[in-house]
C-alpha cells in the first residue's frame, strides 16, 4: 500500500470499512478510494481529500455491501424485536401502562431536574469574566462573638483599587438595609412608586459587571452623583417607554438624572436592580467616607481579578490589608487593645459564581437559594428514577413465564442467546423511547407549575436543544440497558426443553433479587410518608408556634413619614376609627431588618452586651400585646424618655437574675452623647426574626413624645377587613401623596417561610409520585404472583381453606418484606429528618407516630393491593384453574 | 419491447459503462459521469446502482488486473451484457423519436 506521494488515507476510517464491508467487496472498494483519494491529494489539499474519504465511507453504508455475519442479521431483525416489542404491549395493556407511564414520570422527573440545577449552578455566569469577579466578604469577631456578613467596610474598594496590582477593577454596591424601600415620584405624569430594589453603587460599576446598555455610557453612567440608571421595565413602567435618557425623577425628594439603561438583569443574578444610584448620593455614606471607617459593613465590593490571578493567592494578601490599612480606625472606634480584647476583621473573597448557591452570610443582597435544595431534588428524582426501574425489572421478570413459550420457540428455531438477549434489550429500550417521548410532554406540562412553586424561572426550551435531546437518547438507552438487563439474561438463559414442556417456573435464584428490590421500594416509600408526615409537623408548627406577640389582626402600615405634616393628622383619625383598637409606633415589626449596637450596664461585673434595637412607644406594646414579665412597660404616669425594656435573652446574656435598676449606656461610635437609661422592664422574649434564628438579645426604646415612625402597627376589630383597609387607604389618599403602603402582620411572618414552603411542598409532590409508584409496581407484582399460585390456591380452596386464609398465605409473605423495610427506613428517616430540622432553631422533634404512621401507611397499602389479587384468585371456581392441566 | 425498466440514474451508469468499455470499474465512471453529466455522485451510489443493474442481468463484471496507483488492489471491470446493450439502444431510439417530434412541435408552435 504504498503510494508516491507518501500520504494514506485516515487509518480509522480504512479500519471501519474493514470491519462493515463484506470481503467480496473490500478489494475493489479500497482500491477505488485509494485511487479517489491520490487524485484529490494531487488535486486539492492532503485535508480534503481525507474529508472526501471520509465521507464515500459513510455513504458506502449500504446493506448489499455489509458483511453477512450475525451483526448484520440481528441489525436486520431489530426491526422485528420492535414489532414483536409493540404486540407484546398491546397484548397486555395494564402491564404497558404500568411500565410506560411509571418510566415517563421518572424520567420527566430526571429531565426536570437537570434543568433545574442547570439553571441553579448558572447564576451569574453571563457577566464577562464572570471567574474573575469576587464579592468580598467579611468576617467580624466580636469579643466572644462571630458575626459573617456579606458587606465590608466603604474603604475597602478603594484601597483595593489604588494598592493592588492585581485588581483590575472593585467596586461597591450599597442596598437600602435600614430603610427598605423609597418612594419615587415622577414629575411628567406625577405618579409616585415604592422601590424596593434601589440600590447605590460606583462609577466602576459596570467595569466589573457587564451589563447590557441599550442607553447612555457604561464609562459615564454613575459619574455624577444625580445621575441613576434605570432597567427596561423600570423604565416603561415610569415613563412608558425605554427611551428616556435625560429625564428627572425624584426620589425621596432629590431629583435624579437618567443617566442610563439597562437591559432587565436576568433572573440568575444574586443581584437585582430596578434603578441604581451613585453611592456618594446618600449623605451616611458620603460621612463614612470622609471619616475613613473602616468598622461598619455598610457595602458590598466586589472586585474582578486580573486574568491569571489565582482566587486563593490573592486571598492572603487580604488578612494584611485590614490591617494596615483599617488597623487605625479599628483601634479609633475599639480601643488600641483591639485585638486583645478580641475583636477581628478578616475578610475573604466568594466567587460571585457560587453566591448564589453557597453564601449563607448575614446581610446577602437577596435570599440565596442553598446547594442542599439542589442535592435533594436531585436525590429525590434519582429516587423516582430508581423506583420506576424496580417496577421495570420486577414486572418484567413477572412476565417471563408468559415469554418463556416464545423464547423456547426462538431457541428451538436456531437463535442464540446473544440474539435473544439483544431482542429483549431492543424491548426494553423501545418502551424506555416511548416514555422518554410522553415525558417530553410531561416536562412540558410541569415546568410552568415548578416555576410557580419553586419560584424559580426554568424554561422548557432547554430540553429541546440538540445537546439536551442527544443526552436524552443517551439517558434512554442507558436505562433502558440497565432495567431490561437482568430480564434479559435470565429470560435467554431458559432451556427449550422444559420450558415447551410446559413446566416452566420461575427459578429460586431470581426471588432473592425481586425481593431485594421490593425491600429497597418499600424502604423509599416509608422514608418519604415518614418524611412529609415530619416535614408537614414542622411547617404546621412555624405557623401556629406562640411568637410572644399576638400577631393577628395587626395591620402594619409602611411609609408613615410621608404625611409629613399630616402626621399627626392621619394617626389621630384612624386611632378615632371605631374598628381600630390601638396603634403603635414603631421602627420596625416582626420580621423587619433591626440595628443592633453595644451597650454598657452600670454594673462593672457585667460584660457590655450587643443588643437588637428597636425604638417605639407604648401603644406599640399595647397593639403587638407583649408580655411583661418582670418590671414595668412604658406608662403614660411615668417620664419614660431615658427608659428601656430589655427581653430575657439580654438579662440571660447579662448573666443575672434582675436588671431592673441597672443603667444602660450605649458606645456606640463615640459619637454624640450616650445617655445614661434605666432598665424599667423585661419583656418575655419574642420572635422578632423568622424562626430559622435563637431570639438574640434586644432593647425597646422609648420613642418620646414628639416621636414619629415610618411604620405604624394598627389593631383592629373589624370582620370586614376589606372595607377598613379602603376605608383607611381613603384617609391616606387625603394626608400623602404616595401609594398607601399595607400589609397583615400574621401574612407577612409566613413569607418568611416561603422558601421552606416551597422547598417542601416540592417534596410532597414527589412523595405522592413515589407512593403512587410504588404501589402500581407491587400491584403488577401482585398480580403475577397471584397468577403463579392460582393452581395451588384452588387446591387449597378445593381442601376446605377460608378466604381470610386464602389472602393472609398471600400476604404473609410481603408481611416480611415490609417489616425488614421498616427497620432500615426508620434510623434513616429519623436522622435525615433531624439534620433538615436543625437548620430551625425552633424545631418540632421527630416522634414516633411518624414513622409508626407511615409504617402502617405502607402496610395498608400492601395488604389493599396483594388482597384485591388475592380475592379475585379465590373467587374463581376450582374448576377452571385446575382443568387445564 | 424491453421488460425491465430502469431509473434515469441506472440509466446514466449504464451509457457510461458502455462507453469506458473494457476498462469500466466503479471510480472510472465516477469521473466519467461527473464529466460527461456533471453529477458528482459518491461511489457508495454508484457501486449500488452497478449492484442493482448486475442482479438486473443488464451488467456483468469479472475482477481485472492491478494497477500500481491503486495500492496493488484490483478492480472490478463491468460490460453491459446484450439485453444491456439493447436496453440502452432501445431507450436512446425512443428517445431520438420523441425528441424529433417535439422540436418539430416545438418550432411550429412558435412560429
Amino acid at each position: 500500500m504504498t503510494d508516491p506521494s507518501g500520504y494514506r488515507p485516515p487509518k480509522t476510517a480504512v479500519r471501519l470499512l474493514q470491519y462493515f464491508c463484506a470481503d467480496q467487496w473490500l478489494d475493489e472498494i479500497t482500491g477505488d478510494l485509494q485511487e479517489q483519494f491520490e487524485d484529490n491529494t494531487a488535486a486539492k489539499s492532503l485535508f480534503s481529500a481525507r474529508v472526501i474519504y471520509w465521507w464515500e465511507i459513510f455513504r458506502l453504508l449500504r446493506p448489499h455491501i455489509f458483511k453477512r455475519n450475525k451483526t448484520y442479521i440481528r441489525t436486520m431483525l431489530s426491526f422485528n424485536h420492535i414489532k414483536i416489542s409493540y404486540r407484546n404491549l398491546l397484548k397486555n395493556k395494564v402491564y404497558a401502562f404500568i411500565n410506560i407511564l411509571g418510566l415517563s414520570i421518572g424520567i420527566a422527573s430526571v429531565m426536570l431536574i437537570a434543568i433545574y440545577v442547570s439553571y441553579e449552578t448558572s447564576y451569574d455566569k453571563f457577566f464577562e469574566g464572570s471567574e474573575r469577579i469576587h464579592r468580598v466578604a467579611l468576617e467580624r469577631v466580636y469579643p466572644g462573638r462571630l458575626k459573617t456578613f456579606g458587606t465590608s467596610s466603604i474603604m475597602l474598594a478603594p484601597t483595593l483599587n489604588e494598592n493592588y496590582p492585581q485588581v483590575e477593577k472593585a467596586t461597591r454596591l450599597h442596598r437600602l438595609f435600614f430603610n427598605n424601600e423609597l418612594s419615587v415620584t415622577i414629575e411628567d405624569n406625577n405618579e409616585s412608586f415604592i422601590e424596593t430594589r434601589f440600590m447605590f453603587a460606583d462609577s466602576s460599576f459596570f467595569d466589573v459587571f457587564s451589563h447590557q446598555f441599550i442607553l447612555g455610557n457604561p464609562e459615564t453612567a454613575l459619574d455624577n452623583v444625580n445621575g441613576v440608571v434605570l432597567t427596561e421595565s423600570t423604565a416603561i413602567k415610569y415613563f412608558g417607554t425605554s427611551d428616556v435618557l435625560n429625564k428627572t425623577i425624584n426620589a425621596s425628594g432629590s431629583p435624579l438624572q437618567v443617566s442610563a439603561v439597562i437591559k432587565d438583569i436576568p433572573a440568575n443574578s444574586h443581584v437585582h436592580f430596578d434603578l441604581l444610584g451613585s453611592t456618594f448620593s446618600l449623605p451616611f455614606l458620603n460621612n463614612a467616607i470622609t471619616q475613613g471607617s473602616w468598622v461598619n459593613p455598610w457595602v458590598y465590593t466586589y472586585v474582578k481579578l486580573k486574568e491569571g490571578v489565582s482566587h486563593a493567592s490573592f486571598q492572603k494578601e487580604l488578612p494584611a490589608l485590614s490591617e494596615t490599612y483599617g488597623g487605625a480606625n479599628y483601634a479609633q472606634q475599639a480601643g488600641s487593645d483591639w485585638k486583645e480584647k478580641g475583636h477581628a476583621f478578616n475578610y475573604f473573597l466568594q466567587p460571585i459564581e457560587s453566591i448564589h448557591l453557597k453564601s449563607k452570610l448575614d446581610v446577602e443582597v437577596e435570599a440565596n437559594s442553598d446547594i442542599s435544595y439542589v442535592y435533594i431534588i436531585t436525590i429525590i428524582a434519582l429516587i423516582i428514577l430508581t423506583i420506576s426501574s424496580i417496577n421495570f425489572v420486577n414486572l418484567s421478570m413477572a412476565r417471563s413465564s408468559e415469554r418463556a413459550k416464545e423464547v423456547g420457540i426462538r431457541k428451538v428455531m436456531g437463535s442464540q442467546r446473544s440474539a435473544l438477549i439483544s431482542q429483549f434489550l431492543t424491548e426494553s429500550i423501545f418502551i424506555c423511547s416511548i416514555s422518554a417521548v410522553l415525558a417530553i410532554g410531561l416536562v412540558f406540562i410541569s415546568v410552568p407549575k415548578f416555576n410557580e412553586i419553586l419560584g424559580t424561572h426554568l424554561e422548557f426550551s432547554s430540553v429541546i436543544q440538540p445537546v439536551a435531546l442527544a443526552s436524552i437518547v443517551v439517558f434512554v438507552v442507558l436505562i433502558g440497558t440497565i432495567s431490561g438487563f437482568y430480564p434479559a439474561l435470565v429470560i435467554s438463559a431458559l432451556q427449550p426443553s422444559t420450558v415447551l414442556k410446559g413446566s416452566y417456573k420461575n427459578s429460586s435464584k431470581g426471588v432473592w433479587l425481586r425481593n431485594g428490590l421490593i425491600v429497597v421500594q418499600f424502604v423509599i416509600s416509608i422514608f418519604m410518608i415518614s418524611g412529609s408526615i415530619i416535614v408537614s409537623q414542622q411547617m404546621d408548627y412555624l405557623v401556629n408556634k406562640n411568637l410572644g406577640f399576638n400577631k393577628s389582626n395587626v395591620l402594619v402600615i409602611r411609609q408613615a413619614l410621608t404625611t409629613g405634616t399630616n402626621y399627626n393628622a392621619f394617626y389621630n383619625e384612624v386611632n378615632q376609627m371605631s374598628e381600630v383598637e390601638s396603634i403603635g409606633k414603631t421602627f420596625g415589626v416582626p420580621g423587619d431588618f433591626l440595628g443592633s449596637a453595644v451597650f454598657r450596664v452600670s454594673n462593672p461585673e457585667i460584660e457590655a452586651v450587643r443588643v437588637n434595637t428597636l425604638t417605639t412607644d407604648r401603644e406599640y406594646l399595647e397593639t403587638m400585646q407583649f408580655e411583661i414579665v418582670q418590671g414595668r412597660g412604658f406608662d403614660a404616669n411615668f417620664n419614660d424618655s431615658l427608659s428601656v425594656l430589655i427581653n430575657e435573652s439580654t438579662v440571660r446574656a447579662m448573666g443575672i437574675e434582675d436588671p431592673i435598676g441597672l443603667k444602660f449606656t450605649g458606645t456606640n461610635n463615640g459619637q454624640g452623647p450616650n445617655p445614661e437609661l434605666n432598665i424599667i422592664g423585661v419583656v418575655k422574649d419574642y420572635n422578632f426574626f423568622s424562626l430559622h434564628s435563637d431570639i438574640s438579645p434586644l432593647a425597646m426604646f422609648y420613642g418620646g413624645n414628639n416621636f414619629n415612625s415610618n411604620v405604624l402597627a394598627v389593631r383592629v376589630n373589624s370582620a370586614n377587613l376589606d372595607n377598613l383597609v379602603s376605608s383607611l387607604e381613603e384617609k391616606w389618599g387625603r394626608f400623602s401623596e404616595q401609594p398607601f403602603n399595607y400589609s397583615f402582620l400574621d401574612s407577612s411572618l409566613e413569607e418568611q417561610y416561603a422558601a421552606d414552603k416551597a422547598s417542601t411542598s416540592v417534596f410532597d409532590i414527589f412523595t405522592y409520585i413515589a407512593i403512587i409508584m410504588s404501589c402500581t409496581g407491587l400491584f403488577g407484582l401482585a398480580t403475577y404472583i397471584v397468577n403463579q399460585r392460582s393452581k395451588e390456591m384452588s387446591i387449597r380452596k378445593v381442601l376446605g381453606a377460608s378466604l381470610p386464609h386464602i389472602i393472609s398465605v398471600f400476604s404473609k409473605e410481603f408481611l416480611l418484606l415490609i417489616g425488614l423495610a421498616f427497620v432500615i427506613a426508620t434510623p434513616l428517616a429519623y436522622f435525615t429528618l433531624q439534620s433538615w430540622l436543625a437548620d430551625f432553631a425552633y424545631h418540632v422533634s421527630p416522634g414516633v407516630t411518624a414513622f409508626a404512621l407511615a409504617g402502617t401507611a405502607t402496610l395498608l397499602l400492601v395488604l389493599i393491593t396483594v388482597s384485591y389479587q388475592a380475592i379475585r384468585v379465590a373467587l374463581v371456581n376450582p374448576v377452571k384453574t385446575l382443568r387445564s392441566e | 419491447m424491453p421488460e425491465e425498466i430502469i431509473s434515469s440514474q441506472e440509466e446514466v451508469v449504464l451509457l457510461s459503462v458502455g462507453s469506458l468499455e473494457p476498462e469500466a470499474y466503479a471510480y472510472g465512471l465516477k469521473k466519467e459521469i461527473n464529466e460527461q453529466a456533471g453529477f458528482s455522485w459518491s461511489l457508495g451510489t454508484i457501486h449500488t446502482i452497478l449492484y442493482r443493474l448486475e442482479n438486473k442481468g443488464l451488467l456483468k463484471s469479472e475482477m481485472g488486473g492491478s494497477t500500481g496507483k491503486r495500492g496493488g488492489r484490483s478492480k472490478r471491470l463491468y460490460m453491459l451484457t446484450t439485453k444491456g446493450f439493447d436496453l440502452v439502444n432501445h431507450t436512446q431510439e425512443v428517445r431520438k423519436a420523441m425528441w424529433s417530434k417535439l422540436s418539430a412541435n416545438k418550432v411550429s408552435v412558435q412560429k
